[in-house]
């Protein structure tokens, strides 16, 4: 319990003066106030897919990466800190962060507190799989310029698939349903109207499930 | 309280990364042992392996690494936390009730202790790696060339923590690649290189202690040793372990396992004394150990070198004059 502790304390002394995170989380926070500010037909869907990617997806990412880049790795390791320990501490810290903006957000677009709860709960399986995604990465990566090079083709793939499914017809095309974003998008239209969502959880849940895996197996060498 | 390493060593394919070395240190003293850097690489490498703590190479009483307090020059700072964040972190971190603020006056960190660890020195923040050995609850400390590119203030200090620990019956280990400095440091000083661990020196509490043997029972058995001055210490080297002898500007220089050492004693009279060891004075200002040559070079009719079997591949001269009795010697 002390080390867990520990581990929170010296994560959240830090992030305060973490440049780079705070540039992060300020630039969604500016792009997403234009969304609700500046007149637009942009469904929701691409607010959530942005969150993710840019501050999800970069803030794991870049904070996996620190304790390998400062070289304190070792000395965690020496103290009994498991590698899971760490993950899922920087993990839960970078979700807070995810859930307060998206809760924030959804406050600010009218939804209603039941609307937010069920969007958040669509939505969970894709948070847990870009802190995979960024766990992965911050691992693969030897500084934070590294988790940026590898994690921009990533973001731009999953924009592009964004916005096709934004623009085509549900019918359009199978392959759509392999991806999560045909899944949060539909997912949310759905909840929305009052129809049925729970369905559209079960992909998103999938692709949460091989990230986390990925991630335990990584943990386990 | 007892830490020993026994034959611990690493082979990889056909390189000896590390020769097999065994030592104990008791509880309270302070044993230096100076080696080359990359022996000193695998042996923390060795040293952080779990695998190693349920082998029978390592013994001391704790059954993990944690029990094990290691300090390595590449461990890093969190760089955006200060001296009292860091120090606190590590308190909780393992569970002690340290006393931050005492910390940070032993390691004299208190003027700055708001100061993020980015902007400290490189001396400081070693002296604050150095605070975590009294954090961290260990019965063995390792430390890796722990003086290497501190200044003065730095050096001071880390004895004053060595002290601390070696006073509270810790085991201390100091890995270094330096031999000055394994001297002002340990307690029981070796060097270790490819032929094993060869005892340099050994500082007793009481140097006055009076024998109680009968003095005809005492028997002097004749010894050699060649004596070598760093600053206010005097080294004794075994004739056999100085690859050669140089004499250079009015000093004579000993070339022993990489490291360069200063004799008062002349080189005309070390030959005297070297030479029934199987010196053989190569040139006028060079006496060679004849079982370090590893080839005898001819560049021309006038000109020869010896090549050396040490870690530097050195090559030394060898005159006219003294090939030829080199060739008698030898049976050319």
């Amino acid at each position: 319990m002390s080390r867990r502790y520990a581990l929170y304390y010296k994560e959240l002394c830090d992030l305060r003066w973490n440049g780079q995170i705070m540039l992060i989380v300020a630039s969604v926070l500016i792009v997403n106030a234009g969304f609700l500010l500046a007149p637009h037909e942009i469904h929701d869907s691409f607010f959530v897919a942005f969150t993710m990617c840019m501050l999800t997806l970069l803030m794991q990412g870049n904070l996996m990466v620190e304790e390998h880049e400062q070289n304190t790795n070792r000395v965690l390791r020496q103290a009994g800190v498991k590698p899971l320990e760490m993950i899922l501490i920087k993990a839960s810290i970078t979700a807070l962060l995810t859930v307060l903006h998206l809760l924030a957000f959804f406050l600010l677009n009218g939804y209603s507190w039941i609307q937010i709860f069920k969007t958040l709960i669509l939505v969970s399986p894709v948070i847990g799989m870009f802190l995979g995604i960024g766990t992965l990465l911050g691992q693969a990566s030897k500084n934070t310029v590294d988790v940026s090079l590898y994690a921009w083709p990533i973001i731009l793939f999953y924009f592009l698939v964004e916005s096709l499914v934004m623009n085509l017809e549900p019918t359009s095309g199978l392959w759509f349903v392999i991806i999560p974003n045909y899944h949060i998008h539909y997912g949310m239209l759905k909840l929305q109207a009052g129809e049925l969502w729970g369905v559209y959880l079960l992909v998103p849940f999938l692709w949460c499930a091989v990230a986390v895996r990925m991630v335990w197996r990584i943990t386990r060498v | 309280m007892r830490f020993a390493l026994h034959k611990l060593g690493k082979i990889e394919q056909n390189q000896v990364l590390l020769p097999e070395l065994s030592l104990s240190v008791e509880a309270g003293e302070i044993v230096a042992v100076q080696m080359e850097a990359e022996y000193m690489q695998t042996l923390f490498a060795l040293m952080n392996d779990p695998g190693l703590y349920v082998s029978d190479k390592i013994e001391f009483s704790g059954d993990s690494s944690s029990s094990l307090y290691l300090c390595q020059r590449e461990d890093g700072l969190y760089k955006r936390l200060n001296a009292r964040q860091t120090l606190k972190f590590w308190s909780t971190l393992y569970g002690a009730d340290a006393n931050v603020e005492e910390l940070l006056a032993l390691c004299e960190l208190n003027a700055l202790p708001l100061r993020a660890n980015k902007r400290l020195t490189y001396s400081e923040q070693r002296r604050l790696h150095f605070a975590r050995a009294l954090i961290q609850p260990a019965s063995a400390y390792l430390f890796e060339d722990p003086t290497y590119g501190l200044d003065l203030q730095s050096k001071y200090i880390f004895s004053a923590i060595l002290e601390r620990i070696s006073a509270d019956g810790g085991c201390v280990l100091i890995v270094t690649s330096s031999l000055e400095e394994a001297i002002l440091l340990g307690t029981r000083v070796y060097r270790f290189s490819a032929r094993g661990l060869v005892l340099v020196e050994e500082k007793t509490g009481n140097g006055n202690e009076e024998s109680e043997i009968p003095e005809s029972d005492l028997r002097q058995v004749k010894f050699e040793k060649i004596l070598a001055k760093v600053e206010d210490k005097i080294i004794l080297f075994n004739p056999l372990e100085i690859d050669y002898l140089e004499s250079r500007d009015g000093q004579t220089l000993l070339f022993v396992n990489n490291e360069t050492f200063v004799s008062s004693t002349a080189l005309k009279e070390l030959e005297i004394r070297l030479v029934p060891f199987g010196f053989f004075r190569c040139h006028r200002s060079y006496l060679v150990n004849l079982q370090r040559v590893r080839e005898i070079i001819v560049w021309s009719k006038n000109s020869y070198s010896l090549s050396l079997d040490n870690k530097a591949k050195s090559t030394i001269p060898l005159s006219k004059g003294n090939y030829a009795a080199l060739k008698q010697l030898i049976h050319l």
